[in-house]
């Protein structure tokens, strides 16, 4: 860190001007960096073993290891934050990666070969990497590639492609079957990597703390249907760091207690409740967020817009539904791993969106079509046009990307954006 | 009371006087580089060529991507909701708008009573714009008032495929060494742009009457190029390329 500060005195002082915009309560702002300095500690800890795993991965398995998860999603989401991917982008594209790849990745192998630490992007070298396909086809290849470039071993973990929603259970058990079978590879590929045995014992005390963790995170999510929601978007996608990294499962559940005690004093047990002072425009966003540009959230929070509800966010913390036996709970796992809202068949993916717009009190929607994820703004207009037809409520497609500064446009975005806004006081007289 | 519409495009800058909704007066000036020196200078003639003392002025409404430079504006509005404005003063009943400017593209949809419903724009791309046929108009050294009329005496149009600005400059170079004839390549370019415009409005749906405006508008060989393609007859009002400025004056009466 130091050597960086010296050597990338801008990049630091810009980066650290970026943090600064974020809108950390001080617990929060300790929650980011401690992750990012067990990151920088674990990897020099010689006694303990590191993994890389991605988003939507079942980290509860490294964590009955011990093992210690490496995120490089979400350094390069700390990196986006700062504001500072421009440049690893670049030095991944002068690597060869395409234009049109995820910009996580080319912010990981960029800051991460340039040197970078987690703080800014870069990934403090782990000693395996773990992947699923299962929220990103992405995630198979970028981690094997990662493996192959560090010389260090690669499991992947093949989910199948199961569209939710229709109904045919037959299919979704034979999946589950398919996954639960890996995760017997996956545990005897850990006790390779980590030199100790499985422990049923130790995975079920970890799975639990995982479920605890998770429904309290749902629990206060729901708290964002109160009038007014209190908690907006630009600080859910920090918020929801501890429980989608779960580096320290027994700090997320104390921190979340702690928040969920708060909103319970302020709202009451139940929410919703209507405090009278609902904001002016409620918002739903889907798609992931758009790391670099917390101003436009500011910005549209001057105009009484808040986002109170994101799919993205909603995603994460899969782990709600309580098991007690280790068979019933690998199998509930895999369940969650492949039905995730992101693979409902359209129409049900509408009615869902359609079921949350009524939960939350939505006036508008926003759908960031990202560049750096194509396929999950596939069917992007079908949802606009279904969502405007039932609901009589502007949907607006925004094109940007979640980590790459060069492909979002200020001007383009803000006359969009107030575009849509205008939209929504037409309607509302 | 006088009301004034300042429209502040990338290419072009518009004003538009009106006095109890009745259009007085437009005018049209390159925007230039230095933005507020170029409005502040338009609306310092407009007021001296009508006899406007400030204090007849009920409202500006500023609208165009410099809309937020116009520090003397009762208000500010997209440029969305002026074309909207416009078309329902100079063609009420309209029920979509495909609007053409130098950056930008846009395809409103309107309600039964003119009211926005819904909108796209290009995204990241000059294909499709005002700035596209600029560049293709040097590349033939052709200006862009006579890019429609030659464009209607085609032959037949050859093929742009690309749909960026640059590689399609390219591929009218290329042509041009290949000896197509110039008309051709004009109605290829109007083919491309209306083929973008047509993908862009397709994906929400064309509910006529439809009417075009924008500085592309008074182009006849796009128009015609996006009738055919649309299979639909489109309207264009007089006041097409100063209808954002209309719209923002009408919002401002």
């Amino acid at each position: 860190m130091l050597q960086f500060l010296l050597r990338e005195r801008k990049t630091a002082i810009d980066g650290l001007k970026g943090f600064k915009k974020q809108p950390l309560t001080p617990k929060l702002f300790g929650v980011m960096a401690e992750y990012t300095t067990k990151s920088k500690l674990a990897h020099l800890n010689p006694w303990r073993k590191t993994g890389s795993p991605t988003a939507g991965f079942p980290i509860e398995f490294l964590l009955a290891f011990d093992i210690f998860p490496i995120h490089p999603e979400a350094y390069a989401c700390y990196a986006g934050s700062a504001g500072v991917t421009r440049r690893p982008i670049e030095e991944a594209e002068s690597q060869g990666y395409s234009r049109d790849l995820c910009s996580y990745m080319k912010t990981s192998i960029g800051a991460t070969d340039m040197g970078w630490p987690c703080d800014f992007g870069g990934v403090p070298q782990p000693d395996f990497y773990v992947s699923a396909n299962a929220v990103c086809d992405t995630h198979i290849k970028w981690f094997e590639n990662e493996a192959r470039r560090h010389g260090v071993p690669y499991f992947g973990l093949d989910i199948p492609s199961h569209v939710a929603g229709r109904g045919d259970d037959q299919d979704l058990e034979r999946e589950i079957d398919y996954v639960v079978a890996q995760f017997f590879d996956l545990i005897a590929f850990l006790e390779k990597q980590s030199g100790k045995k499985f422990s049923e014992e130790k995975f079920m005390r970890v799975i639990g703390k995982s479920q605890e963790a998770c429904a309290l995170y749902h629990e206060i999510l729901a708290y964002r249907r109160c009038l007014p929601a209190g908690q907006y978007f630009e600080f859910q996608r920090l918020f929801m760091l501890p429980v989608a990294v779960m580096w320290n499962l027994d700090g997320c559940i104390a921190y979340y207690r702690r928040v969920l005690a708060e909103l319970r004093r302020r709202y009451g047990d139940t929410p919703p409740t209507d405090l009278g002072s609902r904001e002016k425009y409620r918002l739903m966003w889907e798609g992931i967020t758009i790391w670099y540009k917390v101003d436009l959230y500011y910005w549209l929070a001057e105009k009484g817009a808040r986002f109170v509800y994101e799919q993205y966010t909603d995603s994460f913390g899969i782990r709600r539904r309580r098991t007690t036996t280790f068979p019933e709970t690998l199998r509930q796992i895999a369940s969650e791993i492949i039905t995730l809202p992101y693979t409902l068949n359209l129409e049900k993916r509408i009615a869902w969106m359609e079921q949350k717009i009524d939960e939350y009190d939505i006036d508008g929607v926003v759908l960031h079509a990202n560049l750096s994820c194509r396929p999950a703004a596939a069917a992007q207009q079908d949802v606009k046009n279904a969502i405007q037809k039932s609901k009589g409520i502007p949907v607006l497609i925004l094109s940007a990307d979640m980590d790459d500064p060069r492909s979002y446009s200020d001007e383009q975005v803000r006359t969009r954006c107030e575009s849509f806004i205008e939209m929504m006081e037409a309607r509302k007289g | 009371m006088i009301a004034i519409g300042l429209d502040i495009g990338s290419t072009t800058t518009k004003i538009a006087v009106m006095e109890e909704r009745k259009l007085l007066y437009t005018e049209i000036v390159p925007t230039g580089y230095n933005v507020e020196k170029t409005w502040k200078e338009l609306f310092a003639a407009t007021r001296e060529r009508l006899n406007l003392e400030m204090e007849m002025i009920g409202g500006i409404v500023s609208t165009g991507y410099g809309r937020n430079s116009v520090d003397i504006a009762t208000r500010r509005v997209t440029e969305i909701m002026c074309h909207a404005a416009g078309i329902r003063y100079s063609l009420p009943g309209t029920r979509s708008i495909i609007d053409i400017g130098g950056q930008d593209s846009k395809f409103i949809q309107l309600g039964e009573t003119g009211e926005v419903t819904d909108f796209k724009m290009n995204d990241k791309c000059a294909a499709g714009t005002g700035r596209f046929l600029e560049v293709m108009a040097r590349a033939l050294e052709s200006n862009l008032e006579d890019f429609g009329k030659l464009s209607l005496v085609a032959e037949k149009a050859a093929r742009i495929s690309s749909m960026c600005t640059v590689f399609a400059e390219s591929e009218v170079i290329s042509l041009i060494a290949k000896g197509e004839a110039r008309e051709n390549i004009i109605a290829g370019i109007h083919d491309s742009i209306a083929n973008r415009m047509v993908s862009m409005m397709g994906r929400s749906g064309v509910v006529t009457p439809v009417a075009m405006t924008g500085g592309v508008a008074r182009n006849e060989g796009i128009r015609s190029a996006l009738e055919k393609k649309l299979g639909i007859s489109i309207e264009v009002p007089a006041t097409a390329q100063v209808n954002g400025a209309v719209g923002a004056a009408s919002l401002a009466s």
